[in-house]
């Protein structure tokens, strides 16, 4: 054995990690060489020094903030562990958490919005780096503090920040969720629009109302969140760093590269670090979601109805203003209006989030599914967002092209020219992008590439859906709060 | 696993409350304490800690009893930790700050009788905390599982997921690292 192999089994000796053999190949060498028994006996003392270090004691609050948490309905990511539920209930527990960073995508678009955006850029990064659990309340002081203090202001931004309407910020306690959710008597699919009863707070006045979420994937939400902010190129104040870590800083590139293990905690871990996004959700699909059914069951339908399942053609919705709809489905763009919210009797309704066309960023996304007998650990999503120089793209593309459709999935969205392309013998990929907005410039754009989108997706378009499907057996999802319908309407039984 | 903290899961299962904060209460410190070498950072420590006992009880319905209660809250708070690196938004609040905070001040007997001895002791732990500081986490994440949680190396593995022989090589030279930081820092201080 060399001199270099004993020199590192000798941390191995002190921890008591050798086999017999190691062990007595270094208890023989340490009693020939004296500088190995200095070497042992310094690493000896460091590893003394590092265990007297002083622990500090958690802070005086420390329980009490937890279980203030479990308390607080919003702040509640699951309604308690003992409750007893459905096997993929199990899932559904994660989804009230999942609804606090649905939240949290809603208000982080609105804070990017530009005219308010410099005003609000404290507020926004208050309540990124608060507990998760605090985030949507103190998004919501937030929010009242910058209405109140802006008049004041000489500063013209901060008084076109004032003169927007204000953001309602609905709290809908995660029961609530998960009863709907339980309802469905499976976990709703990706782009399915759920509606939950709940109430809003209008002066001493409750008021019943019956808030709107869209299921989105939360990767593509992710990925659409770092593309816009790069774009935006909002930076902390404290810091001039990013707000969400990319990695690479040319804002001209927006790279995003996610190796997701289908291990949960690792897959929550790498997620839960982007601020926007504080819970995920997992479905498997095998066995949660039909593959060759993505979509929700007839929405029109009186079943669906009576459990608050809405489709996004509902009067409900093309009344309200929509602040961003993102339908991660391609199948599900044909769902969304067909025209700018027309002003109804909910025209007073704020809307909460300008323009979307920032999302619309051209990219290329390029998902490998897993190898089919990998091992869990060998099983991982290698999903890509890559923005990259307008004299790549073709070339990117025609790299694309090349990876077989059975083991990859495409989708080259561009903005300016309004459309939407798919790789050739694919339909509208999932992860297709829409929007729909309030703003008429946008949504004219949103409203072209969704003509397109129609346009180019192939008949075979559903089959190819569902060998994505079948192809990831894992998928995360959040729930995208989309509006706040008003107290007019009576609440969905 | 101890019978107490079967006792309490199972209590908590039923919606008792009151039990799980009898478990926040039993592992907090020891939590807290390991996460601020961790992050660095006590404010970081505190919310991953909280964020990790209330992930613990969402998921307590999952957790087998296989390992400790502790090692499972452990893993969970790991990898929270790892998102909070992610994030790095906040200037951090030292240890030292942390102990001011928390009132902690360095347990050795002997500091209270000699003040002298006490302040020596303190510059130590300092020097200590620092080059711990100063590793990259792949080599500081280790060495503290190892020596702060008594962790074996198999349980490193499986943590950081990756092999045994690379635990083993990580370990040993986080342990050189830091022998040569301390050493530079004596130098230092003795010219």
């Amino acid at each position: 054995m060399s001199e270099k192999d004993i020199q590192e089994l000798l941390s191995a000796y002190l921890d008591g990690e050798l086999s017999p053999e190691e062990k007595g190949a270094v208890e023989s060498r340490l009693e020939e060489s004296l500088e190995l028994r200095e070497d042992f006996a310094a690493l000896t003392e460091v590893s003394q020094q590092i265990r007297m270090l002083p622990r500090p004691c958690a802070p005086a609050n420390f329980r009490t903030g937890i279980l203030e948490r479990l308390d607080r309905p919003v702040v509640s990511l699951s309604s308690g562990p003992g409750r007893p539920s459905p096997p993929w209930m199990s899932y559904a527990a994660r989804w009230s958490g999942a609804v606090a960073a649905g939240l949290l995508v809603m208000i982080g678009v609105w804070a990017l919005t530009p005219p308010g955006r410099d005003a609000q850029l404290a507020n926004v990064e208050k309540a990124a780096s608060a507990p998760a659990a605090d985030r949507v309340l103190m998004t919501n002081a937030a929010q009242d503090s910058s209405a109140e203090s802006a008049p004041s202001e000489s500063d013209a931004r901060l008084a076109m920040a004032a003169s927007e309407p204000p953001v309602h910020v609905v709290n809908v306690s995660p029961e609530e969720i998960r009863r709907k959710i339980e309802e469905l008597q499976r976990p709703p699919a990706r782009g399915n629009v759920i509606q939950v009863p709940s109430r809003m707070m209008s002066g001493e006045e409750e008021i019943p109302i019956v808030v709107v979420f869209t299921v989105v994937d939360v990767m593509e939400a992710m990925n659409q969140m770092q593309v816009l902010v790069q774009r935006e190129q909002v930076r902390s104040r404290r810091t001039r760093e990013p707000i969400l870590m990319n990695q690479q800083a040319d804002p001209q590139l927006t790279a995003v590269t996610l190796e997701l293990s289908t291990d949960g905690p690792e897959m929550a871990a790498i997620l839960n670090g982007v601020p926007a996004v504080d819970a995920v959700m997992f479905v498997d699909n095998q066995s949660a979601i039909p593959a060759a059914e993505p979509a929700s069951p007839d929405p029109l339908s009186p079943e669906a109805a009576s459990m608050g399942l809405a489709a996004s053609e509902r009067p409900i919705l093309q009344n309200a203003p929509a602040p961003v709809t993102i339908h991660s489905d391609g199948s599900n763009v044909t769902n969304v209006p067909s025209e700018a919210p027309t002003p109804g009797p909910l025209a007073d309704q704020p809307a909460p989030v300008a323009a979307s066309a920032e999302f619309a960023q051209t990219q290329t996304r390029t998902f490998v599914p897993p190898e089919p007998n990998a091992s869990p650990m060998q099983q991982r999503f290698n999903f890509q967002t890559l923005a990259m120089p307008v004299e790549s793209r073709a070339e990117a593309e025609r790299d694309q092209r090349n990876v077989a459709p059975s083991r990859s999935m495409t989708m080259m969205q561009k903005t300016e020219g309004r459309e939407v392309s798919a790789s050739p013998n694919r339909s509208q990929a999932p992860g297709a992008l829409a929007e729909s907005t309030s703003d008429p410039m946008a949504t004219e754009s949103a409203q072209s590439r969704k003509n397109v989108a129609r346009q180019e997706s192939p008949p075979g378009g559903d089959q190819q859906s569902a060998d994505w499907n079948d192809s990831r057996r894992f998928r995360a999802y959040i729930l995208l709060k989309q509006q706040t319908p008003p107290a007019t309407q009576a609440p969905q039984k | 696993m101890t019978s107490d903290d079967s006792r309490l899961i199972e209590a908590a299962l039923t919606g008792n409350r009151d039990a799980f904060g009898e478990l926040v209460l039993k592992y907090q410190d020891r939590l807290y304490g390991t996460l601020v070498h961790l992050l660095g950072s006590a404010d970081d420590a505190r919310d991953v800690g909280q964020d990790a006992f209330l992930l613990a009880y969402q998921k307590l319905r999952t957790f087998r009893q296989e390992s400790s209660f502790y090692v499972w809250l452990f893993r969970i708070a790991y990898h929270a930790a790892i998102s909070s690196r992610r994030r790095k938004n906040r200037p951090k609040l030292s240890l030292d700050e942390a102990r001011e905070r928390a009132g902690i001040e360095p347990e050795d007997e002997r500091a209270h009788s000699d003040p002298e001895r006490g302040l020596q002791v303190e510059e130590a732990q300092h020097q200590v905390q620092q080059a711990l500081a100063e590793l990259s986490p792949e080599f500081r994440d280790v060495i503290i599982f190892k020596e702060m949680e008594g962790l074996a190396y198999e349980e490193i593995a499986l943590l950081v997921d990756c092999p045994i022989g690379t635990v083993r090589s990580r370990i040993h030279r986080a342990r050189q690292l830091l022998r040569e930081k301390l050493t530079k820092a004596m130098e230092r201080e003795q010219k």
